[in-house]
């Protein structure tokens, strides 16, 4: 205890008021980056000891003889496929790689879900439903936010928007901040841990959309581009979580900005209002690119600890579906108890393991060395990940856990012509800003507007994007995945069949 | 003189080895993190207080994380970790200001000029936050430390002394000194407006 005369108390008060600023955000991670190279790599947490007193048993102990009981049932029930494995691996190979957790506990839109949450409560009241003569469960919710939503220039979407201010402002903050990442165990990394918050991050960015588009509706273009440049950093946040999941929900939250760019550029009436949107950025869909080959990375390491834990017995084969897919605790059942556990540990995992892991080295390196290989063979490059994806012979374990390496590879290849797309949709705004109309064709942006004519990465033959335009609209387009013209993106309310075009269009 | 019972002063959290110390010594990464959240915002403030440059504070507080990694052995025998790390932070921004006078005393003293150049060709007076940075830059050193370790650091005078080398008591005079002389030098510039 001090007892300090009331002046100097002032003084004090003073001094602790005009405290000097902190650290800024990026010192924390550049310290502790700094700090892991500096301490030596076996200290590197979450390291599944694989050592061989502790897993892959060698000698059968006393259950595992029990096993060779059921023997007959399981060769019918497995298969005796699964035996075929011949080079195991040693228990040091199949250690799983290391993850951070010091850099995974950055929180970002954490706090923001809840806001919205509220609001979907309190407009699920029996009176706003009677007024609104819906029996959805959610009908202000779903009409502003839903698929079939409400004009954008409705009053009842503003007065849902002045309602949300505050968690749009929050939002806005949020995708201000270096990195979003969800304070999660991952240490013990599940499936299912990341399902929520990418769900929720969806909504937000349906709402951040939602704003931006009322904006430009409203007459305040540049608000709305900064918006949608906000949007799609927030889908750069949301895949950068070490997720396969993740990187497919940041790709649909880069998709939304950029069909919600589309949207707000008619509105745009000087070409400072686009400062906002950095064109060089747009065109680059690296982001998403290399946070899809960590996400691999993460999903290939989540693999190896489950089948570390299968090896250490923590988890059993019977409890594994439970635990590790749906993260409800399980229920050991007396079937697992008594052979099935042993037996796949004994005979079967490390064939498993071997084989899961050799898939996934092979399907990384088609990601990250491929990639750019083939980007002028869309024919070699479809031809590849169709073999890749084959599962044929695979065992089970690779069967279950094998990352979406080709579904990721097409979502990326779908994102980087997004990118291209929405870089012609802004070059051409840029035009029509100069020139009072929009162009005929990609031509007329060259060189003034785009260094050079974008090309379609699903075409063969380095064959350009598609440009159509019309007295109502211009919409740029690729040919998509089945290398088959459909003649432009296709409306969401119509069915697909078969035509799988991607496209924007921009209202004259 | 301020009463400074030192067995209060010193949280009983202290008097056991903390465990966070036995992990920063094994090394694990984890540990180094809670290090890092639990001091890293005090410690850069507490430089920033004692005159170092905000720019270079940001370095300082890097390069003592490593440095602490470095010979994280040193954790094994750590009782008391705050006094621990703001001694540690204590030698490295005496280093620093140690390097900065030897560089630039010239600079400094033609800046210096420069600005005092410049105070007299502005009307606006100085502001609280001015003010106040003008009266702690003209705190001997020892009272300046006193003052962030006490106010910024949020250490006890049982653990500025520790830090500082110096009794308790002289580290509770050091901070009653340095809270008199700022407040006859804020009101002198109060006055001067």
């Amino acid at each position: 205890m001090k007892s300090l005369p009331r002046e100097l108390m002032a003084v004090e008060r003073l001094l602790e008021q005009q405290a000097p600023d902190g650290p800024s955000v990026a010192l924390r991670s550049r310290t502790l980056d700094a700090v892991l190279n500096v301490l030596p790599i076996d200290s590197l947490p979450e390291q599944q000891s694989l050592s061989n007193d502790s897993c892959m048993p060698h000698k059968l102990d006393a259950v595992s003889a029990l096993s060779l009981l059921g023997m007959s049932l399981s060769l019918a029930w497995i298969g005796v496929g699964w035996l075929f494995f011949h080079e195991h691996p040693s228990p040091d190979s199949i250690r799983p790689p290391a993850t951070l957790q010091a850099q995974a506990r950055a929180v970002g839109m954490e706090p923001g879900y809840p806001f919205l949450a509220l609001d979907v409560a309190a407009s699920d009241t029996p009176a706003a439903r009677s007024a609104s003569k819906e029996p959805a469960p959610h009908p202000h919710y779903m009409r502003t936010l839903g698929d079939n939503p409400l004009p954008v220039a409705s009053d009842e979407v503003g007065v849902f928007l002045k309602r949300q201010a505050p968690l749009i402002d929050l939002i806005r903050y949020g995708t201000e901040r270096d990195q979003c990442r969800f304070n999660r165990d991952w240490s013990r990394p599940k499936v299912w841990m990341l399902v929520q918050e990418t769900g929720e991050m969806r909504e937000l960015a349906r709402l951040l959309s939602l704003s931006a588009r009322r904006q430009a509706v409203d007459g305040h273009p540049a608000e709305a581009i900064a918006d949608v440049a906000r949007l799609s950093r927030m889908g750069e946040h949301a895949a950068r979580d070490p997720l396969g999941i993740s990187s497919f929900v940041g790709m649909a939250i880069d998709g939304l900005a950029l069909s919600t760019l589309a949207e707000v550029l008619p509105k745009v009436t000087h070409a400072d209002q686009l400062n906002a949107i950095d064109p060089l950025r747009l065109s680059q869909a690296s982001e998403m690119l290399s946070a899809a080959k960590s996400a691999l990375l993460f999903d290939e390491a989540m693999g190896l600890t489950n089948a570390a834990d299968i090896a250490d017995k923590r988890i059993g084969w019977s409890k594994f579906y439970d635990q590790t897919l749906t993260g409800s605790s399980g229920r050991e059942t007396l079937f697992g108890l008594l052979w099935v556990d042993p037996f796949y540990r004994n005979f079967v995992l490390r064939g498993d393991v071997d084989d899961f892991r050799r898939r996934c080295r092979g399907g990384i390196h088609l990601m990250s060395n491929l990639f750019h290989f083939y980007h002028r063979d869309p024919d070699a490059r479809r031809r590849i990940l169709a073999e890749s994806s084959k599962l044929d012979g695979a065992g089970l374990y690779s069967q279950l856990f094998m990352p979406a390496f080709s579904k990721l590879n097409g979502a990326g290849w779908r994102s980087e012509a997004r990118r291209n797309i929405a870089g012609v949709l802004l070059a051409a705004t840029r035009y029509r800003l100069a020139t009072g109309s929009l162009p005929e064709s990609l031509e007329a942006l060259v060189p003034e507007y785009l260094p050079y004519a974008p090309v379609d990465v699903f075409a063969q033959d380095h064959a350009l994007l598609k440009l159509v335009s019309t007295d109502s609209e211009l919409t740029v387009y690729s040919i998509g995945d089945n290398c088959r013209d459909d003649g432009g993106p296709r409306p969401e309310s119509e069915p697909s069949d078969g035509k799988d075009d991607i496209g924007l269009s921009m209202k004259r | 003189m301020i009463s400074c019972p030192i067995e209060e002063d010193i949280p009983r959290r202290h008097q056991v080895a903390d465990p966070l110390a036995q992990s920063l010594a094994a090394g694990t990464p984890s540990a180094f993190a809670e290090l890092y959240d639990r001091f890293a915002a005090r410690l850069v403030k507490t430089a920033r207080r004692m005159g170092c440059h905000p720019a270079a504070t940001e370095d300082i507080v890097h390069d003592l994380f490593v440095a602490m990694a470095r010979s994280r052995a040193n954790f094994e025998s750590v009782d008391n970790l705050d006094a621990y790390v703001f001694t540690a932070l204590r030698h490295a921004v005496a280093r620093h200001q140690q390097r900065r006078r030897l560089e630039h005393a010239a600079h400094s003293r033609a800046a210096e000029n420069l600005l005092r150049r410049d105070d007299r060709a502005t009307d606006a007076p100085p502001s609280a936050n001015e003010s106040l940075a003008h009266a702690l830059a003209s705190l001997p050193p020892e009272q300046r430390e006193a003052v962030g370790l006490e106010i910024d650091g949020g250490l006890t005078f049982a653990e500025i002394g520790a830090v500082a080398g110096i009794s308790p008591n002289t580290a509770a005079s050091r901070y009653r000194y340095a809270l008199e002389k700022l407040r006859i030098l804020l009101i002198d510039s109060f006055v001067n407006e």
